[in-house]
Order: structure tokens, then sequence, then C-alpha cells
């Protein structure tokens, strides 16, 4: 206990090392809670859109159509589900389930009076259900679809920006789509544009529109749907609802398969993979320079107390004690400056967050993005902990110099 | 004297050429034999210009056979109805060089691309193969005993050239009537195989039996069977692009049993 004290008395000794020391660890500290911040709002922002754009958290298709095929947006309406009216209310019956909403996946080509066409993807749906599950459209001109199931004659779609732009349409516009039937007939349906959406993905607009799961239903000359999509009121409990669901489905024939949104959505693993291996570039880098110009500070001490060390050693102080009182000094450092990182990391974050920063739109998006650091408490405690490792690493040249050092020669050291 | 030589060889090296080249120019003429052969055998001509049939189209991977309705109203309009229940107002419509798909829940008929198939897999050529005379010319035939190939490019311009820029028209110089027509792509490759297995009889030159092999994306073969067919004059407003009148005045659908 009185080692502790010491080593903490002698940080006081040399104000300006001391200082310099700790600016370097909190510097160190606050760089990677904020990184951790930034990578925490990324995937959180990623996950969430991707959820809520329009993957759920679960979806239950027919186990023909999934197998080996799990990591698509698209399911063939000729592996349909035709009785999911039922599963779907046994689904929605579920603790923590918000909605199951069907989905009818429509590939064709959409053509105009004018003469212009242009292939389309067609997401149908219900817009109930849709919004209760917090499903978002992003409307950039005209109106959202009627609710109700529309009449024949009546049929209204979104059209994606740059599907629009390809057509010449806009909200009021009348335009046909032609589409192939499970039954590899072709079948056409006069359709009003209601409004003008973006999905966010430069590359889908121009292919992607939405419509009524009754519009897309008499297009295709069916009554079944290509998947249902379970939203759950909480993101982290996707695991144990799909075993529950998976468990409830169990004897259905057909065999129907539960695929996690993660599973539909490889590119968000990338990303995430991504952002991991940026995350562990700079803490490696931060950790280098850490270890670098602590461990100079702290050789640079040793060598100044060399005189200090011999007297210490006569006095009787054994070698243990001498060079644990440097251990305990660098521990100090590390202790001090990454709590003192993590008061300018959370002073950074409020900051930023207050300043409403918005960044390009990444490669691919359409919309800017707004820049976000969130408190990730793991990450505040884990850049302390580092920092003592750190530190401890950094004090191991010196303590071994402090352990070879010989009284004699120590006592006459200038 | 090794000069000359030279200089002789060159000159018969080029002089062989050109004659080779004639003799090829010669080859690609058609004989007036064989121009009457391939007119014989061009069913688009042959068959009577007004008809209405009914035909069964079969895939060994399809749940049940499909059912149409077709008439004829001309060398090149055609209209075919889908007699299932289920598909029931659509129609295939050919006009001209155009096809069209005309649906319950579109108000104008929807203009169809060159490869888009009628029915499924099926597409007008397999019913009455190419019009051999008109969209192409014969770039050179070929004979082996009583089977005579006729390798055709299609007239610039022309819609066939879009769906079917070369084919090859295998007929039976015996019975003077087709025995496949091959689909060839630009380059080269075959797409489609109609084979023209069976004829109401040899004076009608009607198919009725057509089997259609997909070269390029595999899958079991289509088989198109020709189940009643009837000579008969048929009205001009079926094939109206914009009066429906007629159209919606056909007997109701008949399911098959």
């Amino acid at each position: 206990m009185k080692l502790l004290l010491l080593a903490l008395r002698n940080l006081a000794r040399n104000h300006r090392r001391t200082a310099i020391s700790l600016a370097v660890v909190a510097t160190g500290t606050a760089a990677l809670v904020l990184t951790a911040g930034f990578v925490a709002f990324s995937f959180e922002g990623l996950s969430e859109a991707m959820i809520h754009g329009g993957l759920g958290h679960l979806e239950i298709a027919l186990e023909s159509a999934t197998e080996g095929r799990t990591a698509t947006l698209e399911r063939s309406v000729s592996e349909g589900m035709a009785d999911w009216e039922a599963v779907q209310k046994q689904v929605e019956a579920l603790p923590g389930v918000l909605a199951a909403a069907p989905t009818l996946h429509v590939a064709g080509m959409a053509s105009t009076g004018t003469g212009k066409s242009a292939a389309f993807l067609g997401v149908a749906g219900d817009p109930i259900r849709e919004r209760r599950m917090g499903f978002t459209v992003r409307l950039r001109q005209g109106e959202s679809m009627a609710d109700a199931p529309p009449r024949e004659g009546e049929d209204q779609v979104l059209v994606a920006q740059g599907l629009a732009q390809t057509l010449g349409v806009g909200p009021g516009s009348r335009m046909t789509l032609l589409a192939v039937d499970p039954e590899g007939m072709l079948n056409a349906l006069d359709v009003t544009v209601a409004g003008l959406v973006t999905t966010g993905v430069q590359e889908l607009d121009t292919r992607y529109l939405r419509l009524h799961l009754h519009s897309a239903q008499r297009l295709l000359g069916t009554t079944s749907v290509s998947n249902l999509v379970v939203t759950l009121d909480r993101t982290d409990r996707t695991g144990e609802a799909q075993a529950r669901v998976r468990s409830l489905l169990a004897g259905h024939q057909p065999p129907l398969d539960v695929v996690p949104w993660t599973q539909r959505a490889p590119f968000y693993s990338q990303v995430r993979a991504l952002y991991r291996g940026i995350f562990w570039f700079l803490g490696s880098i931060v950790f280098a320079l850490v270890v670098l110009a602590t461990s100079n500070t702290l050789a640079m001490s040793v060598m100044e107390r060399v005189r200090e060390f011999g007297t210490l050693r006569a006095l009787g102080t054994s070698i243990g004690q001498v060079a644990g009182l440097v251990g305990l000094e660098a521990l100090w450092l590390g202790l001090i400056g990454g709590l003192l990182g993590d008061l300018l990391g959370a002073g950074l974050i409020v900051v930023l967050n207050g300043l409403n920063i918005t960044m390009a739109p990444p490669p691919g998006a359409v919309d800017p993005i707004e820049l976000r650091v969130l408190f990730v408490p793991q990450a505040f405690v884990g850049s302390v902990l580092l920092m003592l490792v750190v530190l401890a690493l950094a004090a191991g040249g010196p303590v071994l110099r402090v352990a070879r050092l010989r009284i004699v020669e120590a006592l006459a050291h200038n | 004297m090794r000069r000359v030589s030279w200089w002789a060889g060159l000159m018969v090296a080029i002089l062989t050429t050109g004659t080779a080249g004639r003799a090829d120019a010669a080859a690609a003429e058609v004989r007036p034999e064989d121009r009457t052969l391939l007119a014989r055998t061009n069913l688009v001509s042959t068959v009577p210009e007004q008809f209405h049939a009914r035909l069964t189209v079969k895939r060994t991977d399809w749940l049940r056979p499909l059912h149409v309705e077709m008439w004829r109203g001309g060398r090149d309009r055609m209209l075919m109805r889908l007699l299932d229940p289920r598909h029931a107002g659509r129609f295939m419509l050919q006009v001209g060089a155009e096809h069209y798909l005309i649906a319950p829940g579109a108000r104008q008929p929807v203009k169809l691309g060159a490869g888009v198939g009628a029915a499924g897999p099926m597409s007008f050529e397999q019913l009455l193969g190419i019009d051999v005379e008109r969209d192409f010319d014969v770039e050179r035939v070929q004979s082996s005993g009583r089977i005579v190939t006729f390798h055709l490019v299609a007239r610039p311009g022309t819609a066939a050239a879009r769906g079917t820029p070369r084919a090859r028209w295998v007929v039976d110089s015996g019975t003077k009537l087709p025995l496949r027509v091959d689909v060839v792509l630009a380059d080269g490759r075959t797409a489609r195989v109609v084979e023209f297995a069976s004829f109401l009889g040899e004076r009608e030159r009607v198919p009725s039996r057509v089997v259609l092999k997909d070269v390029l994306r595999g899958g079991p073969p289509t088989v198109v069977e020709l189940e009643a067919f009837e000579p008969t004059r048929v009205p001009d407003g079926l094939f109206s692009l914009t009066d429906a009148t007629d159209r919606a005045g056909l007997p109701p659908v008949v399911p098959p049993q």
C-alpha cells in the first residue's frame, strides 16, 4: 500500500514529464473511445436501416426457396407460401413479435404510353402492417399508396426516383407492368404512380418499385406470397425469437425455414468485418504510439533517478521493491491517463453530437449521413484496462534496467 | 531460272485462288428447283390463311398441360387465347411483325419484345415455323439424299433479324414437308430447334405435332399438339389493337376436360 502511494507521489515530482505521459495516454484512450462510439453508431444505424427498410428481423419462407439462397432479397413466387395467413396468425400470437407481414416479389417490365420501358424489381406488401413494424418509406414526391386493397383498375405504385427518371413518369402518371406468373404465362396490369421514393441505394433506385400486395397478386394471378417478414420489439432477441418461431412451425408441410436478417444481408457482415478491421488497425497504431511514447518517458525517468535507486538499495530496499515502484508508477500513469481519456472522449462525443455534422453519402448511397458517436460503456472500461496493459508493457524495459543496477555503480552515477 | 519459277508459282497461286472464289460464288447461287422446294415447304404460305385451331402444349416438368385456342386471319395475323380459367381474358396477338399481350388488367394491348414467348416457352414460330421466303435470304443449300438443308440469313430490318438472325431450314425433298428449323444466333450458336414431328396430312400441310428444344437453356422439350383444326373465315376485328369488341364477343372459355 505504501509502495502504491509512494509511486503516486513520485509522479508529482516531475510535473512536465508526467503531464506529457498523461496527455499521450489520455489522447490514445479518447481516440479509442471515439472510434468505438462511431463504429457502434454505424453498426446500429446500418442494422436498423436494413431491418426497418424491409428485411425485418426474421423471414419465413419455404425451405425449398431458401435452401442455399438465404443471402437474397428476392424470392420467386413459384416457390411461394400458399397458407401464409394461417402462419401469420400463429406467429403474430408469439410474445415479442410486432407483426408478420406478407411480401411478394415481382420482376418484369414497366412501360408507359410514350413507348418507354424498363425492367423493374417490385416488392409488394401490406402498408398497414408495415407501418406497425416501423418500416420506412422515403417518399420524395407525391403521396403514399392507399392502405386499403385497391379495386380492379385502381392499382397504385410507388416508383423509385431512378426508375421514374428512365420511364419519364411522376405522381399521377399511368404505366403498365408486365410480369410472368408462376406458371410462366405473361400478364399485364395498368397502374397509377402514387409517388416517388428512394431506397437509399442508387443502384436499386434504377429498378425498384413498391406496390400493394393485392395489386401484385392480381398481376401474378396468385394468392400466394413470397415470404413473411417478422419484426420483433428488440433486435437483440432475434436469435431467441428465431428458435421459438422455428419450433412453432416445425411440423408445417411443406417445410418452412426461418432466416435471421443477418443471413439475408451479407452486406451487413461485410461492413461489420471492414469496420472491425479499421478499428483493430487504429487500435494497433494507438497501442504502438502509447507504448513507444510512455516507455521513452519511463526510461528517461529511470535514468535520471539511478542514484536515488542506488541509495534506496543501500538502505536495504530489495530489487523487487524498487522495480515494483517503477512498475506501479507506470500503472498509475495508465490508470489516471485512461480515466482522463474517458473524460476527454465523453466531452468530445457530446461536442461532436451537438455540432450535427453531416457526412457525404457513402458510395452507392443517396442520402448524406448524420455523424453520431455513441457512448459505449464497454469501450470506456476496456480502453482504461488496455492502457494499464500498455503501460505495464512499456514499463518492462525500465523495470529490467532497475533490476540490473549494482548499488556501488548506482551511487557513483552522475 | 529460279526467279522465273517463283513468278510462275505466284501466278498459279493467284489463278487458283480466283478460280476457287468463283466456284464458291457458284455454290451460293440457289437453283430454281431449290427455290421451288423452299416455297413448297414454307408453312406460312401453304397453311390456310384463315383458320381456327385448338392446341395442347405439354412439358414433362409442368403439372398440367396448357390448352390454347388460336385464330389466323392473314399471312401474319394470329390470335391466341389461353383456355385455363385462371388465365381468362389473356390473349397473345401477332399483327405483322409485332407481338402484343392483351390482359384484363391492361386497357391497351402491351407490345412485346421479339424474344418474348407467346405462352410460356411457346412462340408463334413454333406453330408454322418462320417465313423462309419473305424474311430470309438463302446463304447456301446442302443436300444429303432426300434431306435438303437451307442455310438462311434474316433480311436486315425485318423483325426476324432481331429474333432469328440465322436459321437452318431442313426439309424432306420427297414429301416436300419441313422437318425442322434451327434458330441460330448471330454468333453461330444454335438457340432453339423446332421439329415438325407430324402433319395432319400431306395435302393439308398443317403440322399436328411440333417439338421445341431449347438448346441454350436446356430443359425438357415442349410438345405442341393440334387438337382441332378448321379452315374458316376469321373476323378482322379479332386482330384489332384499338377495339376489343370482337374478342369480347368470343364464346366463353370452356376448360378442357
